[in-house]
């Protein structure tokens, strides 16, 4: 009884998981945070706007479904205050901030 | 090694160094003015912004590799954000080091690696 008692458990937390699992890979959206600072805030017509999308998405394909045709070449792109490649998925993160070339000093 | 970054929207104002030890035989201090004429034009000032979270941490780490190279003992750098008139520093960077050698090396590398890819921006106007 003890060891039914024991896999019927263990059953139940693999079905959880599984149905978690699946739940997660199914409708997988999430909402990112885009910056856009200096020349870039000007280029896309916005300084800060949440947006849904995939982590499996690229900053490059966000971009591009939200503001189609804004030159991205300039442009360099950072997920949560890291630079990525445009090409890369957004994976978990909150901010993407579009930063085009510096010059501080 | 101490390490201090301040983004401040007041006029930098450093006042005397304070001596951690009395092993510093270096004090150097930069200041970044705003000139008058940039591309040609005669200009007011410069609006400067940040990403300022971001530029932190780069700051830090590439003032932390800096270090590994030039060990210097105390490094305060500031740079100011929002609106600064011609004339006034936006930028200031103070290296105290036991030798001068360390601390002048340490410096000039660090001006170019905050314009390398130090997410701040100078701007002719304020955003509207």
């Amino acid at each position: 009884m003890a060891l039914a008692g024991e896999v019927g458990a263990a059953d139940r937390a693999e079905m959880a998981l599984g149905f978690a699992l699946g739940h997660a890979m199914e409708g997988s959206t999430m909402e990112i945070t885009i910056l856009a600072f200096a020349h870039a805030r000007e280029n896309f017509g916005f300084s800060s706007r949440i947006v849904t999308c995939d982590p499996e998405e690229s900053p490059r394909a966000l971009l591009s479904r939200i503001a189609p045709g804004v030159d991205l070449r300039h442009v360099a792109v950072a997920l949560d205050s890291e630079y990525v490649s445009w090409d890369s998925p957004l994976g978990q993160a909150r901010e993407l901030a579009l930063i085009p070339p510096v010059s501080g000093g | 090694m101490e390490l201090e970054i301040i983004f401040i929207s007041e006029p930098i104002l450093t006042g005397p160094a304070v001596l951690p030890s009395r092993e510093i035989g270096s004090v150097l201090e930069f200041q970044g003015l705003v000139r008058e004429m940039e591309e040609g034009k005669a200009l007011d000032g410069l609006f400067y912004e940040a990403h300022e979270p971001m530029a932190r941490r780069i700051l830090e780490k590439h003032l932390l590799e800096l270090q590994e190279r030039h060990p210097v003992v105390s490094v305060l750098f500031m740079h100011r954000l929002g609106w600064v008139p011609v004339g006034e520093a936006s930028l200031v960077i103070r290296v105290l080091s036991s030798h001068r050698a360390e601390g002048l090396a340490f410096l000039a590398e660090a001006v170019i690696r905050l314009k390398q890819d130090v997410p701040i921006w100078k701007m002719a106007a304020a955003p509207s």
